[in-house]
């Protein structure tokens, strides 16, 4: 492998000099667990490195911060998953409880299911997840959700495509 | 469990069967429409591997259930707001992508599925809106109502329409939309057609004011004319087609028509593939077919036309010249 480095590397290599330091304090403020600032402030670096392209940016702390808020908006949803998994849980009897081993691999499952739904509006979730969770009927969601018929089935279309790409990827 | 393809269809082919999974959802759809969707689902490859990887979507979410399922139907409600504190940007962006994704001109075919109002194919229909208008849907055919305080407007998404409009006391405006232009109702009775090359005006009674959608070029089409709206331009007026309501009445009526056209028209009411030879295509005819049976509209073409009926399967039928069949016979 060539050890010389590509202008990109380069790029990243000064932002990372110059504004780390910055963006980490900012990550800190934001995040309550400081090791997992000090990851957010790494996977953002990382990702800057995997991108095809990248322009010097005008204003690079504004621009780490665009970055850094995708992967705080994943954070956030990752352990708002998780927090409110274990909060179920507290609600039905120990006894039946899943095992620790089983939480994981459910909670797993549920961290895929809403990576899947990520881009969906909160209607849009909320109506697909009506649909596929609880089997209700397009009027039944509409009323619960606070739409139109045809607007559900508009959710609902968006929630299938999603899923789709997300499994398969783009229609050709 | 059976291996899934992982390879992805077409747009179109994927926009199809997501469209079939909203007609067939919780035991929606007719018959016909079942029956419709079997076809579909049998006419290629690619049809069923869409079927099958949207099918397989539902695997995953199986286990959802209990805690889980409750967990993931709230777990979004405090990040919008953990967001937002952060500054604008992200989440909205994120969504919007969603929908532009969604709602670009690419997936038109499914606005049949998501209209207010449709008609399954061979199926007509008739319908009251609030202002007391009435519409008469012709087969295979879906509209939106959009009424609001400034308008009452209605969007044709595709086929065919009568419409005769209600209260002549409200004030505001009645507006037929098509992806080709406004027609705006002056106190009438008319029909819209949505065709390949556009939409088709044909007026009845009174007047109707027609636009294209790129410009404000407008003309007022009278009783008896008929004009086709192109996105840019409006056609020259003609006189209106005679028996262009006669589908009201169940009836397809043509004077010295190409067969090609005929056999088109009929096709519209009738599921399954038809088509008509090229050899043959251009014979005229004169007469009138009934469209709630259009295997008897095309047994009636063969005492007046050269023409036989080769009926592949039930689904797949082509008008042939007469004396190829004829030899075959002999």
């Amino acid at each position: 492998m060539s050890l010389t480095q590509s202008p990109q590397n380069q790029l990243v290599g000064t932002l990372y000099r110059d504004h780390r330091s910055w963006l980490l304090a900012w990550l800190k403020r934001n995040v309550a667990c400081p090791h997992r600032a000090e990851d957010l402030s790494q996977d953002t670096f990382t990702r800057l490195l995997g991108r095809e392209q990248l322009p010097e940016p005008r204003e690079p702390r504004a621009f780490l911060v665009s970055v850094a808020k995708g992967l705080l908006f994943d954070y956030f949803r990752r352990a708002a998953l998780e927090q409110a998994y274990l909060q179920e849980l507290m609600l039905i009897p120990e006894a039946e409880q899943p095992s620790l081993e089983e939480q994981q691999l459910i909670l797993e499952d549920l961290k895929a299911i809403d990576r899947m739904l990520g881009k969906l509006s909160t209607k849009a979730r909320a109506a697909f997840l009506y649909n596929r969770l609880d089997g209700m009927t397009h009027p039944e969601i509409a009323e619960k959700v606070g739409v139109s018929v045809p607007r559900v089935r508009q959710y609902l279309a968006q929630g299938m495509r999603q899923c789709y790409i997300a499994l398969y990827g783009e229609p050709t | 469990m059976s291996r899934i393809p992982v390879r992805p269809v077409s747009a179109k082919v994927l926009d199809a069967a997501i469209a079939w999974q909203l007609c067939l959802d919780c035991g929606q759809g007719s018959d016909a429409e079942r029956e419709e969707f079997a076809k579909w689902y049998a006419a290629s490859d690619e049809h069923a591997r869409a079927w099958m990887q949207l099918g397989m979507l539902d695997q995953r979410f199986v286990g959802a259930t209990g805690p889980a399922r409750s967990a993931l139907m709230r777990s979004r409600d405090g990040v919008g707001q953990q967001m937002r504190k952060l500054g604008r940007g992200v989440a909205g962006i994120a969504v919007a992508l969603g929908l532009t994704l969604f709602l670009s001109d690419h997936y038109l075919p499914l606005n049949y599925w998501l209209a207010d109002q449709r008609t399954a194919t061979g199926e007509q229909r008739t319908i009251r809106l609030s202002d007391n208008t009435l519409i008469r849907l012709n087969t295979h055919s879906a509209l939106d109502v959009k009424f609001d305080d400034k308008m009452r407007r209605v969007v044709l998404q595709e086929g065919e329409i009568f419409v005769e409009t209600g209260s002549h006391d409200d004030p505001r405006p009645f507006i037929v939309e098509t992806r080709e232009g406004q027609m705006r109702a002056l106190g009438t009775k008319f029909l819209v057609k949505r065709q390949e090359d556009g939409t088709l005006l044909g007026v009845l009674q009174s007047a109707v004011a027609a636009h294209p959608r790129a410009n404000n070029h407008e003309l007022i089409l009278h009783e008896g004319q008929q004009m086709l709206i192109q996105r840019s331009t409006l056609g020259p007026m003609v006189a209106l087609t005679p028996g262009a309501d006669a589908w009201m009445r169940g009836m397809l009526v043509v004077d010295n028509a190409r067969l090609e056209d005929v056999i088109t028209e009929l096709g519209r009411y009738r599921r399954g593939h038809l088509s008509v030879a090229p050899s043959v295509a251009d014979l005229r005819i004169t007469g009138s077919f009934p469209l709630n049976n259009t295997d008897l509209a095309l047994k009636a073409l063969t005492p007046t036309l050269p023409v036989a009926i080769e009926e592949r399967t039930q689904w797949w039928v082509t008008v042939v010249p007469g004396d190829t069949q004829q030899a075959r016979k002999l």
